[in-house]
């Protein structure tokens, strides 16, 4: 018994225990539980075995609060790792795990007891029938108080994953990692099951649509094609260490070559490089075509945050210049076509000009707006030009949603009936009725797909004009800037012309992303132009990781693409937003593909912190 | 200095600074001009802006506090704080409900027994307010920011602009994201009359009485108590501080403590005021009340006081005053323009504030 509870098993177990309860009530009572329900990932789980169980199939909301329960027993069972070990003792390993999970479990379970018996509805929004079903698998059904049945099965199944996820720890690390990638993999399949029907080309291809059938129910995976994809994706990350090792290998060399990591690359690498653009290119050219309309719709939203985060990655990312007004340069680029463009009698100049006269006088305005709105900061540093944009970007948009504007720019009714950019008709299709027709679909410009190009165009220039400018010299100043003012001032940069630069192109992006919206959209009303905005941007390049360009496309596609997809994540989206914020600023600061020089400078920051 | 030279130093950005400083303050006095030229409002007018304001950035004050004190120990500007304060009063929500139910804020006037009573609920609501509010900010100290002590800079502030969302987003999914319509006090409706239409309503009383009371008791655990010592001393120099035997992390976690227990007070006061409650309802007091802050002297006590009182009545005449007389329609909507508009000239011409001489350069 003793050796059972070495280390402090049941204090750990305790401990994790009471925070994983925590995050269980939460996900519960914010209502993530039932709305992710509504999303299965795998039918009928245990197939003919779970006949007679509760358990008919796993959902998104069980994953989500089994999951926290799951990871708790993990982590208290890697609390109990001693220095250098990569295994606990199995013993109060376990037991530590078993507890974690009972007493995580002990509070769901509390609440769907007191819930069963009084109205928390009252207080707690989401505390309805539903909710405490889907706690209890099903044992309370609606408008029947729980049993001890329901609260033991509660308990139990948390036992359980405590237990579980305590054993994971103690598998050898590769194995480990192993499993959590087909773990990975089958949740992600699952989950974007939908996204997958709304892909035009599976539909067309016989044999995708053959895998689809294969793979998917109506709701949720096969049991047997989600083991199958566990397996593999297991399997493969278990043999690969070929590629891992390949990746070591040349993060070594980029680390033998010095301290800045931009090793002029070898003429394969190049090769490499440019074949890998081309075909990333002739994939995006083909993708409103493969994909339809609501992907490549998705695809446009995204391209746009992908503009104004590669504008923001300026600001923020290169000359350190924390900017929460962003949203204004986004609003004055759309303002700008919405009022030189409207076909509508009441607001605007009647100007009557379409969206290629207008982009020029956008690209001046917002160097101007760039300018004016950077002059008065230059003086402010860190938190204080923070404030100081936030204030900037709240002043136009409740300038633009006043009355005293209203006449030019609409007020809260904002500005409607902006011309589309194209006016082309339907072109006939040469490869109608053939077999190409599966992997092009129709050509159709005629809808909505139209913007797709531009927006393309778009962000390819201004993805090569920051690679460019990160190169430059000015790019250059930026860093020096955002290392330390003072010493890049007595280094002879020109901090006035050098902040008002990373101002000026920074908005200039955001203006044309903002032009594009409102083509896109037709019309614009303030509500579109609030900090949220702002915060969306900045969340994507942290995310992605400040000063990577690469970063932002990864971050844009996460933060801005997945939740479009996933309607049920829609009333959690700023939640989770928050959430992922904060884990990272705790976890990973530099982002998921971090610039070379950031991670390096963080992670000897981490290390030569001394605290107090 | 003499002026040639003096000229000669002067940047350009700093012209240009100037001139959009005098314009700015051209045109307020030419608006005001105007306005009192038109003779549109009277005294009573005015004093009912007056009180409005004082009622108004009182709140901001209680709210200021908590940016300053948190700001003052950590250098670093609690976004979330305004989180905090929704917390509170969306918590007291249910409670001021129940109450109300039970008869405990109904009363006929407030000198009877009953009206004894309505008082001290409301003291009551005040109290558990305020402790949700602390023991939000408490976890969020110690979950989000405390593992950042000694990171760069920009990263305990995205910290705090994610918290802020968080708890922005897991109030709405807790409590639900309609308006929720606070019990009406009904004898606080009244209104105490002077000679020459000059009144105050009742509520307005409370909310400066109860925020007076605690600027006060917040002065006095700052300046004579043990903790309040050790928060001093953490605010000057953490080091030292904890080389003299401070437990550094204490002191932070109490100052956090107190700056969420005054946020939590001034929500149950806004909510008695305006009478509802909502998720984001604390977004924009919060950053009002970050500009009063700033408007006092961030890190500043008194600072921070004066500048909530001043900002809520910029916020209350302001639009009347100088905004109507430049002929714009309903100048009400762009108050909070004006406070934006204050925040930007403030932290460009005097980012130390009016009562601040500490100058922190790295700020």
């Amino acid at each position: 018994m003793s050796a059972l509870l070495e280390r402090g098993a049941a204090r750990v177990g305790l401990r994790r225990g009471l925070i994983g309860g925590a995050v269980v009530l939460l996900v519960s009572l914010v209502g993530m539980v039932e709305a992710f329900a509504k999303r299965s990932i795998v039918h009928e789980l245990l197939g003919p075995l779970g006949a007679g169980l509760p358990i008919q199939l796993l959902d998104l909301g069980q994953v989500a609060w089994i999951g926290a329960v799951l990871l708790s027993g993990f982590a208290a069972a890697r609390e109990l790792l001693d220095h250098g070990e990569d295994r606990p003792p199995a013993g109060p390993a376990l037991l530590a795990g078993g507890i974690t999970g009972a007493v995580a479990g002990a509070m769901p379970a509390l609440l769907v007891l007191l819930g069963t018996r009084f109205d928390l509805a009252e207080v707690f929004d989401k505390a309805r029938p539903q909710l405490y079903a889907l706690l209890s698998w099903g044992l309370v059904e609606r408008g029947t108080p729980s049993g001890v049945d329901a609260f033991l099965a509660t308990i139990l199944m948390c036992v359980l994953a405590g237990v579980v996820g305590a054993a994971v720890h103690l598998m050898p690390p590769a194995h480990r990692k192993a499993l959590g990638v087909g773990v990975l993999t089958v949740l992600v399949m699952g989950t974007i099951q939908d996204l997958l029907q709304k892909i035009d080309f599976v539909e067309r291809t016989a044999w995708l649509s053959g895998l689809y059938d294969a793979l998917y129910t109506r709701e949720g995976m096969e049991p047997l094609g989600a083991a199958l994809l566990l397996a593999a994706a297991s399997g493969l990350h278990l043999v690969a260490p070929g590629i891992r090792a390949a990746r070591e290998r040349r993060r070594g060399d980029a680390d033998a070559a010095g301290d800045y990591g931009d090793a002029p690359p070898s003429a394969r690498e190049r090769t490499m490089r440019w074949l890998g653009l081309g075909g990333i290119a002739l994939l995006l050219i083909w993708f409103p075509f493969g994909f339809g309309k609501v992907p490549a719709d998705v695809m446009d939203l995204v391209g746009i945050y992908i503009l104004m985060g590669l504008g923001l990655n300026i600001v923020v990312g290169f000359a350190g210049l924390l900017d929460l007004g962003y949203v204004a340069f986004f609003a004055i680029g759309a303002y700008t076509v919405g009022i030189l463009t409207t076909t509508d009698p009441d607001v605007g100049l009647q100007f009557g000009w379409s969206l290629w006269q207008a982009l020029p006088l956008v690209v001046l305005f917002t160097i101007v707006a760039g300018v004016i709105l950077g002059v008065p900061v230059l003086k402010t540093h860190g938190d204080y030009l923070a404030i100081i944009t936030l204030g900037f970007g709240e002043i136009i948009r409740i300038l633009a949603i006043s009355d005293a504007l209203k006449p030019f720019m609409g007020g809260a009714q904002g500005i409607t009936l902006i011309p589309k950019p194209f006016d082309l008709p339907e072109i006939p299709m040469p490869f109608a009725g053939n077999p190409s027709e599966a992997l092009i679909g129709r050509l159709n410009p005629g809808i909505q797909q139209e913007i797709y190009f531009p927006i393309l165009f778009a962000v390819i220039a201004a993805a090569y004009v920051s690679w460019r400018l990160r190169h430059s010299r000015f790019g250059r100043a930026w860093m020096a800037l955002r290392e330390d003012e003072n010493i890049a001032e007595a280094m002879g940069i020109n901090l006035v012309s050098t902040k008002l630069l990373a101002f000026a192109t920074g908005a200039v992006f955001a203006g044309i992303g903002g032009a594009l919206f409102a083509a896109k959209l037709g019309s614009i009303y303030p509500s579109s132009f609030g900090l949220l905005v702002s915060i969306n941007v900045l969340v994507l390049i942290i995310v992605g990781g400040m000063g990577s360009i690469p970063g932002v496309f990864v971050g844009a596609l996460a933060i801005v693409g997945l939740p479009e997809l996933l309607r049920e994540f829609e009333d959690f989206r700023l939640l989770l937003y928050g959430a992922v914020l904060v884990v990272m600023m705790l976890k990973r600061p530099e982002g998921l593909w971090p610039a070379a020089i950031v991670q390096r400078e963080l992670q000897r920051e981490s290390d030569a912190t001394v605290l107090p | 200095m003499p002026w040639s030279r003096r000229l000669r130093r002067l940047h350009p950005t700093d012209v240009i600074m100037g001139i959009v400083g005098a314009s700015v303050i051209a045109v307020v006095l030419y608006g005001s001009y105007e306005t009192l030229r038109s003779g549109r409002y009277d005294g009573t007018d005015w004093f009912s802006f007056l009180v409005a304001g004082l009622t108004q950035g009182s709140i901001y004050a209680l709210i200021a506090l908590g940016y300053t004190l948190v700001y003052g120990i950590l250098r670093m500007i609690n976004f979330a704080h305004g989180e905090i304060f929704t917390a509170g009063a969306m918590t007291t929500f249910y409670l001021a409900t129940w109450l109300s139910g039970k008869g405990w804020l109904t009363a006929d006037r407030l000198g009877s027994a009953a009206g004894a009573r309505v008082l001290g609920t409301i003291v009551l609501l005040i109290v558990f307010s305020a402790l949700i509010s602390s023991i939000v900010a408490v976890v969020l100290e110690r979950v989000a920011y405390r593992p950042l002590r000694g990171a760069p800079r920009l990263i305990p502030l995205i910290t705090a602009i994610g918290a802020s969302f968080f708890l922005q987003y897991t109030l709405r999914g807790l409590y639900g994201s309609g308006i929720r319509p606070y019990p009406d006090v009904s004898v606080l409706n009244r209104e105490l009359t002077f000679g020459g239409g000059y009144s105050i309503a009742m509520d307005e009383v409370v909310v400066i009485g109860s925020a007076f009371v605690l600027m006060l008791a917040l002065v006095a655990f700052v300046q004579g108590t043990r903790t309040g010592m050790a928060m001093r001393a953490v605010a000057e120099d953490r080091q030292a501080a904890a080389l003299m035997g401070i437990d550094v992390d204490r002191t932070i976690a109490t100052t956090f403590a107190v700056g969420g227990a005054l946020a939590g007070a001034a929500g149950v006061l806004y909510a008695l005021l305006f009478r509802q409650t909502q998720f984001f309802m604390g977004f924009i007091p919060g950053l009002k009340a970050f500009t009063a802050a700033v408007l006092g002297g961030i890190g500043n006590i008194p600072g921070a006081m004066l500048g909530g009182l001043f900002l809520g009545i910029a916020e209350s005449i302001g639009p009347f005053l100088f905004l109507e007389g430049l002929g714009i329609p309903s100048p009400n909507q762009l108050k909070d323009a004006i406070a934006f508009t204050m925040l930007v000239l403030v932290l460009i011409f005097r980012p130390t504030g009016i009562l601040g001489e500490r100058v922190s350069k790295r700020a």
